[in-house]
C-alpha cells in the first residue's frame, strides 16, 4: 500500500475511526520513510575490518552482538559516532550490519593509491596574503565535490591536482638549502588570537578544560629522549579533574 | 644566524668547553678538548637543553623551517595558507605555549607528512590534507604537531644528537690536526636537525604527541578522535605508497598508533567536538583537488 492510497483510504473513514488508526498510520509511515531511507541511503565512507571483528546492535560495547566479521571484510559506512561505524556490506556480500567499532578499521578507497609524477613541477612562492583574506573567500563555489568524492578520485588516481612527491625523502631534506624568501612569506599568514578566536566562533568550536590523559605508551616503543613525559601529567594551564 | 650563534654558544658551554659569554674561539677550544669529556657530558647538555631561551629555540626553529621549505615550497594559495594558519593558532590558544609566534604552513607537495620546528613553525602537506574528510582530522594532525613544539621534542633529540656528531666531528678535527675556526657547532646543529626530519623523533615522543593532540583538539572544541579516523585512512594506504615514504620512516606502525589512541579516546568519550563549519573545509579541499 503507497502512501498515497493510503491517505485516499483515510478520507472515507470517520473520525473515530480515524482516531483509532491513527497509530497504524503513523506506523506504517514511518516504516515506509525508513524503507524508503534503507533504499537511498548512500555510504559515506568505505573500509575494511583489519581483525576480527564485532558487529553490535548498539555504538557500545555494552550493546548486543549481532555477529563476526573476519579479517579484511569490506563494509559501507552509513554513519558515524565518534569511535563508532554504521556499517554493513557491500551489496552482494554476505555479513552482519551494525556498528563496529573504528579501531577495527582502516577506512577510506585504499587500494589504488595515486602515483604522483617525480618530475611535476615544484610550486611557487606565496604570493602576500590580503586583509580578510578568508572572509572574502568565496563560500558559493558550485559544484564542490563532497569528501568523499574527493576522496574517491584521489585514491583512485583520478584528480589532477598532483603536485609531485620530490624533496621530502630524508637525504633531500639533509641536503636542502634554506628559502628564507618562502619561510618570511609564511610567516605574512600567522593570525593573532583575537582572529582564532574569530575563527573558533564562525564554526561553533566550543573551548573545554580538560587535563592530559595517563596512558602508558605501547609495549616495545623506544622511551621518549627526555624524562616521562609531562603530557602524561594533568596540565598546568587547568583542566577539571576527572 | 644571530639567535643561532647564541645557541652555539650554550651548546659550548653546556658541554664544559667555555664559559657562559665567552667569546668563541674554536682554536682554543679544541686544544683543550677532551673528547672523552665532551661525551661523559651528556646529563649537563641535556639540562641545558631544557633551559634554552624561548629566543634561541624560535631561531633554530626558523633555521630549519626555512631548510624544509627549501626542500618542499608553500602552495601557492592564500586562502588555504589562512584557512590553516586559523585552526593552528587556536589549537594553539589551548597549550602550555600561546605566545610562541605560531604559524603555520601548506607545502606543495604529494607526500603524506607534517613537521614541526622548535618555536612554532608547522607545515603540513597538501597531501596530507587532501586525504582528510573533515577540520577535525586536520585539527588533529596540527594539534599532534603543536605537542611536539610544546614539550619541545625536538629541540632535546636535536641537541642530542648535535652532541654526538660534535664529538665525532671534533675527534676528526683532532686526529688532521686541522685546527679552523669554522662553524663546526652551527654544521652540528642544523646536520642533526635536518638528519632528524629524515628519520624521526624517538617513537615514546611521537605516541606522547598522539595522546596530548587528541586533548588539545577536545580542548578546543574538536571532535578528538578526528586524528585517529586520519591513521585508519594512512593504514589503508600503507608503507608502500611511495607518499607514506618519509611518514613510515618517521613515525611508529600507524596501526601500532591508532591501537595506542584507543584508551585514550575512551578517557575522552564524553567530548564529541561542537564543530559546525559550515562547509569551509570542504572548500579548502576543493582548491586542493583542483
Amino acid at each position: 500500500m503507497t502512501l498515497m492510497s493510503l491517505h485516499s483510504a483515510g478520507a472515507h473513514v470517520t473520525r473515530a475511526a480515524r482516531v483509532r488508526s491513527a497509530p497504524l498510520v503513523a506506523f506504517i509511515v514511518v516504516a515506509a520513510t525508513a524503507s524508503s531511507r534503507a533504499v537511498d541511503e548512500q555510504p559515506i565512507d568505505r573500509g575494511s575490518t583489519v581483525r576480527p571483528a564485532t558487529v553490535f546492535d548498539f555504538p557500545d560495547r555494552s550493546g548486543g552482538a549481532l555477529g563476526q566479521l573476519p579479517p579484511n571484510a569490506p563494509l559501507d559506512v552509513f554513519e558515524r559516532r565518534r569511535l563508532w561505524l554504521r556499517v554493513k556490506p557491500p551489496a552482494g556480500v554476505a555479513g552482519p550490519a551494525g556498528w563496529v567499532q573504528l579501531t577495527d578499521m582502516r577506512m577510506g578507497f585504499g587500494m589504488a593509491p595515486a602515483v604522483a609524477p617525480a618530475t611535476a613541477p615544484r610550486g611557487t612562492p606565496l604570493p602576500p596574503p590580503a586583509p580578510g583574506m578568508f572572509t572574502s573567500f568565496s563560500r558559493s563555489v558550485s559544484g564542490l565535490l563532497t569528501g568523499f568524492q574527493s576522496r574517491q578520485s584521489s585514491y583512485a588516481g583520478g584528480s589532477n591536482a598532483t603536485i609531485g612527491i620530490r624533496g621530502l625523502t630524508g637525504a633531500e631534506l639533509a641536503a636542502a638549502s634554506p628559502n628564507w624568501q618562502a619561510l618570511a612569506e609564511a610567516e605574512r599568514y600567522a593570525v593573532p588570537p583575537q582572529q582564532a578566536q574569530m575563527f573558533a566562533n564562525a564554526g561553533g568550536l566550543v573551548p573545554q578544560r580538560i587535563m592530559y590523559v595517563t596512558t602508558a605508551a605501547p609495549a616495545g616503543a623506544t622511551p621518549s629522549a627526555g624524562q616521562a613525559s609531562p603530557f602524561d601529567k594533568p596540565s598546568p594551564f587547568g583542566g577539571r579533574p576527572r | 644566524m644571530k639567535g643561532l650563534a647564541r645557541i652555539c654558544v650554550a651548546l659550548v658551554s653546556a658541554i664544559g668547553l667555555v664559559a657562559p659569554g665567552q667569546a668563541l674561539d674554536f682554536g682554543n677550544v679544541l686544544q683543550r678538548l677532551d673528547v672523552d669529556k665532551v661525551i661523559a657530558t651528556g646529563q649537563q647538555l641535556s639540562a641545558a637543553t631544557q633551559a634554552m631561551p624561548v629566543n634561541e629555540e624560535i631561531g633554530l626553529g626558523r633555521e630549519l623551517a626555512a631548510r624544509i621549505l627549501g626542500s618542499v615550497p608553500p602552495l601557492a594559495d592564500p586562502g588555504v595558507q589562512s584557512y590553516v594558519n586559523q585552526v593552528g593558532r587556536w589549537l594553539t590558544l589551548h597549550t602550555e605555549r600561546p605566545d610562541l609566534p605560531w604559524h603555520f604552513v601548506v607545502a606543495a607537495t604529494d607526500h603524506v607528512g607534517a613537521f614541526a620546528t622548535p618555536g612554532g613553525s608547522v607545515i603540513v602537506t597538501a597531501g596530507l590534507m587532501r586525504l582528510m574528510r573533515d577540520e577535525n582530522e586536520l585539527a588533529g594532525v596540527l594539534a599532534h604537531e603543536i605537542s611536539h613544539v610544546v614539550q619541545r621534542h625536538h629541540v632535546v633529540a636535536i641537541m642530542n644528537r648535535a652532541r654526538a656528531r660534535l664529538a665525532a666531528d671534533v675527534a676528526t678535527e683532532l686526529a688532521s690536526q686541522i685546527v679552523a675556526k669554522n662553524p663546526l657547532v652551527t654544521q652540528a646543529l642544523l646536520g642533526a636537525g635536518m638528519s632528524l626530519y629524515g628519520s624521526g623523533l624517538d617513537q615514546g615522543d611521537e605516541y606522547a604527541a598522539d595522546r596530548a593532540g587528541m586533548v588539545i583538539a577536545a580542548r578546543a572544541g574538536y571532535d578528538p578522535t578526528g586524528l585517529v579516523y586520519l591513521l585508519t585512512t594512512l593504514d589503508s594506504l600503507g608503507v608502500g605508497d611511495a607518499r607514506m615514504q618519509l611518514l613510515s620512516a618517521t613515525h611508529p606502525p600507524t596501526r601500532s598508533r591508532i591501537d595506542a589512541l584507543a584508551p585514550v579516546a575512551d578517557q575522552l568519550n564524553t567530548y564529541a567536538g561542537s564543530l559546525q563549519d559550515g562547509g569551509r573545509f570542504a572548500q579548502i579541499q576543493e582548491i586542493l583537488f583542483r
